[in-house]
């Protein structure tokens, strides 16, 4: 059955047109083809290095990290001070000279 | 920028670029013997261009595994290259990507001593050109970077579309001349 599966390919496949090269190709200069080809892989080379450059953390980077690793916070244990909050002032008279003036002072 | 983004966007872009060669490459070996560029050129055009393009892709592809080795936040090691899904990062897409070097690199030796082979050997290492560029194309979408961009992932979905359409034309016409000839086509 395989067999002959393969054997009704195989005559489909007869029945295609034989490739003929084409009568008049586009380039005949060799020099023009390696042009060409080298065109487009330097192009390919020099755009994606100019995107790569403006696009450097790539948050879609499945093998650089996209930033750098942030340090995570982490919960620092403060001496317990058994239930007495202690209060000392933050602001404090001073001997300089103001220097901004209020409509008041 | 600093030396270690340097070597980024050079990795980026070095494997990109040898990914297009590669592709210049695969298409013009189909095509010398499916006649799918008789339209742009003679099959001797095509020869030479399928001869360049090695030119091509072997210095890129150079240039992204040394970035990638001299990189030291992409943590590739030189056993890396040599022993596939060991990295510590991407440990699969990476390892894909060394398979594929390591094909590519049979391919070219096979080709530079083709001498000293039978053509049926050399045209069975050469054939697995088809393989080192599948497993190519799936470390290229599995680590690149930059293929979650929509032109560049439409540009390389294209192009894998040409090359599989340049593929079945190759088989068929393989077909057919087994079938006139009655006996096994024997090509490359």
């Amino acid at each position: 059955m395989r067999r002959r599966g393969r054997r009704a390919f195989l005559e489909r496949m007869a029945r295609l047109p034989a490739p003929r090269a084409h009568r008049t190709p586009r380039i005949r200069s060799m020099s023009l083809l390696r042009a060409i080809a080298a065109a487009i892989t330097l192009v390919s080379f020099g755009g994606m290095t100019a995107y790569a450059a403006t696009h450097v953390q790539n948050p879609d980077a499945p093998l650089k990290p996209a930033v750098a690793a942030a340090p995570t916070p982490t919960a620092t244990a403060t001496p317990a001070t058994r239930g007495r909050t202690r209060l000392t002032p933050g602001v404090s008279v001073t001997g300089q000279a103001p220097l901004t003036r209020t409509r008041t002072s | 920028m600093s030396p270690d983004l340097i070597l980024w966007v050079l990795a980026r872009s070095s494997g990109t670029a040898a990914l297009v060669a590669l592709s210049l490459s695969l298409l013009s070996g189909i095509a010398l013997r499916a006649g799918v560029l008789a339209w742009l050129t003679q099959n001797r055009g095509v020869r030479v261009l399928h001869d360049f393009t090695s030119v091509l892709w072997l210095p890129l592809g150079l240039a992204h595994v040394i970035t990638l080795l001299l990189d030291p936040t992409a943590h590739i090691a030189l056993t890396d290259l040599v022993i596939p899904f060991r990295a510590s990062y991407g440990w699969f897409a990476v390892g894909l990507g060394t398979i594929s070097l390591q094909l590519l690199v049979v391919v070219m030796l096979s080709t530079w001593l083709r001498r000293h082979q039978t053509h049926a050997q050399w045209l069975a290492l050469h054939r697995l050109s088809y393989l080192a560029f599948a497993t190519l194309f799936a470390h290229t979408l599995l680590a690149g970077t930059d293929f979650t961009q929509p032109l560049v992932a439409r540009l390389a979905w294209a192009t894998a579309l040409i090359l599989c359409a340049a593929g079945a034309v190759r088989l068929a016409r393989a077909a057919a001349r087994e079938a006139r000839s009655g006996r096994p086509a024997a090509a490359s």
